[in-house]
């Protein structure tokens, strides 16, 4: 009896323990490979990949050229369409939004990618092979558009 | 009994506490706190290569879709009998008419490969220019050659660009394209287009892309814009400013534009474009025991000198606006039969004759456009 | 001609379509309070924290005698920060977003702050879309883009109020 009681505690304790090392489903079916640090193939910008609630979103952590040539100030969101927004600045900028991974397709897909260069919002759908990601946006269709390919980085470790 | 009972109910109860507090969805999400300035220093994990891209800064809008309509005023045709005329020679040009065009023009552009490394568009366009015209009484040769024109001037065309980076800063453009230019229509009765009448053209450029705001090259061209075919150079220089204000797209002697910036959302351009074909004229009724041929060939070229008002609507739908000037570079008819209906070539220096030699008058006009791009 | 009368006829019947549309000719305000918190320490630049809102606008159209569908569309008016007195003078700008499981996320609203400053009114962005349907989707999410000018070590304390405009056309 001491035995059994015992064994059910443990297998108690040891599910726990489970529940708490536990990820989401998506890390199971592949949506959490994404998450990281990438670079674009121009390497004018490095983009941190998260996750928030259920969807992916891509913020731009680091510039190249982080100040505006005309202004001297940092970049900021000049281009944007609604003339309110034209002032956030670009580092921090969440520039990939709203992507939900689809295990059987393998791809990203439902979310968006802005071009602050261009003040554009496109659709866009991302696929991943060997660290590198192939990030297509468009219009309205997948045949009208381009498609980018970044590279994972990560940050060197200090001595 | 009561011991093990009070131990298993102690692990119980911690277990479930764990999990009350390790498993619920936290709905204070706080994200985890980061230093930038560690993003400076990085290493590489995946591979990928770098080239360079077909666009620079603040180019006007690339074009998926385009429905335009085009309208110009009256421009005078001026038009000689039938005969024999070298390029140079002086023409007596007795008959002549008012005329003006309009008609729509439908433009597609579609990236069927656009990657980083390898871009291959196909596109299509159908153009029409329908003619209204003044005819004069007892204008013989005239009057045949306005009702050959009265139709109206149609050009389809089917036509695919590559364009392949060489590495981060150098590039390769080859663009071809098949076109059936003629007088006909359809759903009538008439002849055409007939396939034996397609006109190739090409041009090849090998360019170089310094930065983000500059893109030039060289190039060789196998072209109908000047009427007939030629073998030209080309030169291509697209800059944006430092300022990003102003700018050039410009593809010597095709066309060449200044672009001036308003904001994001609206540009404008001034500049000229050369637009030309030469157009197979069907069913022709010049019967006579003189003149007997269904082989004749106009030659149509234009330089548009233009301001051209680019906005975006909403979204990728921007609407164009051109108002300028055409300045007709020729009006001049071939006849084929002479070299078994095969087109040839005359190119700057060559003395082969016209079967009429035309002039048209400059001409105002105006074309309104709607159009899906990418930016 | 036959391509100008085709013309013609489409933007009448565009014109008659938007034309009968239901426009809105009244409003009613909604407020949600809530405090955006960013746990300490924190770095120079863009910090995140969201918060869960519950919306309870079901609940309050009720109370209001409006129904979901007279409502054409809910818009941001106005939002405010109030920042904690020890954080007075770090905070650099403020973007603030929402979104929910099944829309997107979207901007709504930004500030720069200036010095001094422990009041905060942002401007609300022009370009608001589908709020109606994130804040009846009962759980949505708002996401403040904090930049400050260095590092901290306690949290920042953000709480806001977010003023709605429920506009809707009476039965």
């Amino acid at each position: 009896m001491k035995k059994i009681i015992t064994l059910i505690g443990t297998l108690a304790l040891l599910f726990t323990i489970s529940s708490f090392t536990s990820n989401p489903a998506s890390v199971q079916d592949g949506g959490d490979d994404i998450l990281g640090l990438w670079e674009p193939s121009n390497g004018k910008a490095r983009v941190k990949i998260e996750k928030i609630g259920s969807k992916y979103y891509g913020k731009i952590v680091w510039l190249r050229e982080p100040l505006d040539p005309a202004t001297q100030k940092p970049k900021v969101d000049k281009n944007n369409e609604d003339e309110k927004m034209r002032n956030v600045p670009l580092r921090g900028y969440r520039m990939l939004k709203d992507f939900v991974y689809d295990a059987e397709s393998k791809e990203w897909s439902g979310g968006t990618i802005y071009d602050p260069e261009s003040g554009s919002l496109y659709s866009c759908v991302v696929t991943m092979e060997n660290d590198v990601l192939d990030i297509r946006g468009y219009v309205g269709v997948k045949a009208l558009g381009r498609t980018d390919t970044w590279k994972r980085i990560k940050i060197k470790k200090k001595n | 009994m009561t011991v093990v009972f009070k131990r298993f109910a102690l692990t119980l109860f911690v277990s479930s506490f764990a999990a009350l507090g390790f498993s619920q969805i936290d709905s204070s999400y706080v994200e985890e706190e980061e230093d930038y300035s560690m993003y400076d220093d990085v290493e590489d994990v995946g591979e990928i290569k770098t080239y360079c891209s077909p666009k620079i800064f603040d180019l006007s809008p690339n074009r998926f879709l385009s429905l335009g309509y085009d309208v110009t005023g009256n421009g005078t045709l001026k038009t000689s009998n039938v005969g024999a005329y070298k390029p140079d020679d002086n023409v007596a040009r007795n008959d002549q008419s008012d005329l003006n065009y309009h008609g729509i023009r439908l433009n597609a552009n579609i990236p069927v490969i656009s990657k980083s490394k390898f871009v291959w568009q196909v596109g299509g366009g159908f153009n029409q220019s329908k003619l209204a015209t003044n005819q004069m009484a007892n204008a013989g040769d005239h009057n045949l050659l306005l009702d050959e024109l009265s139709d109206g001037l149609t050009s389809m065309n089917l036509n695919t660009t590559l364009f392949k980076p060489l590495g981060e800063y150098n590039f390769l453009i080859l663009q071809l394209m098949a076109e059936q230019n003629g007088n006909y229509t359809f759903g009538s009765s008439g002849s055409g287009p007939d396939i034996k009448n397609t006109k190739y053209s090409g041009t090849a450029i090998w360019g170089k892309r310094p930065h983000d705001r500059l893109q030039w090259g060289l190039g060789l061209s196998r072209t109908y814009r000047a009427g007939e075919l030629n073998y030209i150079p080309v030169f291509m220089y697209n800059y944006t400013a430092e300022n990003r204000k102003w700018g050039t797209e410009i593809l010597f002697p095709a066309k060449a534009f200044y672009r001036r910036k308003i904001d994001a959302r609206n540009i404008v351009l001034v500049g000229y474009e050369l637009e030309g074909g030469s157009y197979r004229l069907y069913d022709t009724k010049f019967n006579d025991t003189e003149f007997n041929t269904q082989n004749l060939e106009l030659r149509r070229s234009e330089i548009r000198v233009r301001l051209d008002y680019q906005k975006q609507l909403k979204g990728f739908i921007w609407m164009g606006v051109q108002a300028g000037a055409i300045l007709n570079y020729s009006y001049t008819i071939d006849d084929l039969t002479t070299t078994s209906n095969k087109d040839f070539y005359r190119g700057f220096f060559g003395d082969q004759t016209y079967t009429f030699s035309n002039t048209l008058s400059p001409m105002p006009y105006v074309n309104l456009s709607l159009n899906l791009v990418s930016k | 001609m036959k391509l100008l009368q085709t013309s013609i006829l489409c933007f009448s019947l565009l014109s008659l379509i938007v034309a009968c549309s239901p426009e809105a000719n009244n409003s009613k305000e909604f407020t949600i309070n809530t405090v955006l918190t960013a746990s300490g320490p924190l770095f120079e630049g863009s910090n995140t924290c969201q918060a869960e809102i519950s919306s309870n606008i079901a609940e309050y159209i009720k109370e209001n005698g409006i129904t979901k569908e007279q409502i054409v569309d809910v818009t941001l008016t106005s939002a405010s920060v109030t920042i904690d007195t020890s954080n007075l003078n770090i905070l650099e700008s403020i973007n603030l977003q929402v979104f929910s499981d099944n829309f997107p996320m979207q901007n709504v609203a930004f500030a720069n702050v200036g010095d001094n400053n422990d009041k905060v009114d942002l401007e609300v962005a022009d370009v608001q879309e589908q709020l109606k349907a994130i804040l009846f989707e009962g759980k949505s999410y708002i996401i403040a883009d904090a930049t400050i000018k260095e590092d901290l070590d306690d949290d920042l304390n953000l709480s806001m109020e977010l003023v709605f405009s429920i506009n809707y056309h009476k039965k």
